[in-house]
């Protein structure tokens, strides 16, 4: 009994290490700090633990990061689940709905996006988190252009598979590049100029479309 | 003639290091063929490759950054350049039209992508090379937006398109999409993703413009 108490115990202290180091990195990340910069005695005093407590949880500032990585990411794909199981021709509103919560959920998390890209660049295997993350947006929205066509609502001419790669690292690339910096205003003309585009791109020519 | 004759050792001097960056640029092709990325690569195994001295490469630049920087700045140009056929054209053009154009930019960048791709991601660290690399992404993007409000006065591009921000997504679109997806493809497969760029272009840019849709 007492055992299994402590166990649980000792399972729950993990977990909030685990969220005090995230929310700590992420407060050092959006005050402006790069994450290759960051030292592990700024994260650890920033979470108010010790050296310690953090080594016994992580192995490197690489883990830490990409326990950030896939948390953020899980979010972003969850976010735009609904869109690739859309059974009839979606209207531009609706679309353009979709495009602004995934462009909201990346803006928040920017800090942690921004570091998962400058790291990527030199750790394999944060850069596999987000291939990871690209790999399986290019495969849900080409099998809803694939099915969109089916059923009428998506453009025919489309090659399903190349357009879902130019489309996602279109996306990727400009969420971060566009949108993630961009103040309220600006964000707003970048997220509908992205929703009207991915619209025109894939619905606006197709042959069951409604025009408006 | 003093001036002339301290001008001229300046322009050799320069022209001697644009030519041996040239030299050495190869050299890291080489090395990110054989699967070293730039980021791991240091300077000895670079100068190994080419076959000069380190102390060559130290008088000429300050690491390899330095020489990225020097190569990019040649080349930025050229690609710039390179898209001209695109952004100029001011008819209510056809898809083959745009497939042509698009093909010619896209060819220009195509042997350079693995360097680009090493450029665009020491961007993130080399505040030189970032700006050199915004510089072409702004300039690019400034073009594209140009050709799309010429193309919406004159009614064959879609007035409800942002000039600005739109032709910002595509710019990112053509430099991610690329550098991603274009590293060691085959010739046919380059054909059919440039065919798969043209028909995203055509649909977000032309094909719902007032002049063209049928009523």
């Amino acid at each position: 009994m007492a055992t299994r108490a402590n166990r649980r115990t000792r399972s729950e202290r993990r977990d909030e290490i685990r969220r005090q180091l995230l929310a700590a990195a992420e407060q050092l990340l959006e005050s402006g700090h790069r994450y290759s910069e960051l030292t592990i005695d700024q994260l650890v005093r920033q979470a108010g633990i010790s050296r310690a407590t953090f080594w016994a949880y992580f192995e490197t500032k690489g883990d830490l990061l990409r326990a950030l990585a896939e948390d953020v990411i899980g979010q972003l794909l969850h976010s735009a689940e609904p869109w690739w199981h859309l059974a009839q021709a979606p209207t531009e509103d609706a679309i353009a709905a979709t495009i602004v919560r995934i462009a909201e959920m990346y803006h928040a998390n920017r800090a942690v996006m921004a570091a998962v890209v400058e790291v990527s660049s030199y750790d394999e295997s944060v850069k596999q988190a987000l291939d990871g993350l690209v790999q399986g947006t290019i495969a849900g929205l080409t099998e809803h252009i694939a099915d969109g066509q089916s059923r009428g609502f998506v453009d025919p001419q489309l090659d399903p598979r190349r357009t879902a790669a130019w489309l996602v690292w279109m996306s990727e690339r400009g969420l971060y590049r566009l949108v993630g910096p961009s103040g309220p205003q600006k964000r707003r003309r970048y997220v509908g100029a992205l929703a009207h585009s991915l619209w025109n791109a894939l619905y606006a020519t197709a042959p069951g479309q409604v025009r408006n | 003639l003093t001036r002339s004759l301290t001008r001229r050792p300046a322009v050799d001097r320069e022209a001697r290091r644009e030519e041996f960056a040239a030299q050495l640029v190869t050299a890291v092709e080489e090395l990110l063929r054989d699967g070293l990325s730039f980021s791991a690569m240091t300077v000895d195994q670079l100068v190994a490759k080419a076959g000069v001295s380190r102390s060559k490469f130290y008088v000429h630049f300050r690491d390899k950054h330095d020489l990225l920087h020097t190569w990019f700045v040649q080349v930025a140009r050229e690609l710039h350049a390179g898209s001209q056929r695109w952004w100029s054209s001011t008819g209510a053009e056809d898809r083959d039209a745009l497939r042509v154009a698009i093909g010619e930019a896209l060819s220009t960048y195509r042997p350079k992508i693995p360097l680009l791709a090493a450029t665009f991601d020491a961007a993130t660290l080399d505040d030189r090379i970032a700006e050199e690399t915004q510089g072409l992404i702004d300039r690019t993007i400034a073009s594209l937006a140009k050709h799309i409000r010429a193309g919406q006065s004159r009614g064959w591009i879609d007035p409800g398109v942002l000039p600005t921000e739109t032709a910002a997504w595509i710019v990112w679109m053509a430099e991610r999409g690329q550098a991603q997806m274009f590293q060691e493809i085959t010739d046919r497969e380059w054909e059919r993703m440039v065919d798969s760029c043209t028909d995203i272009v055509w649909n977000m840019l032309y094909a719902t413009a007032p002049g063209r849709v049928p009523p």
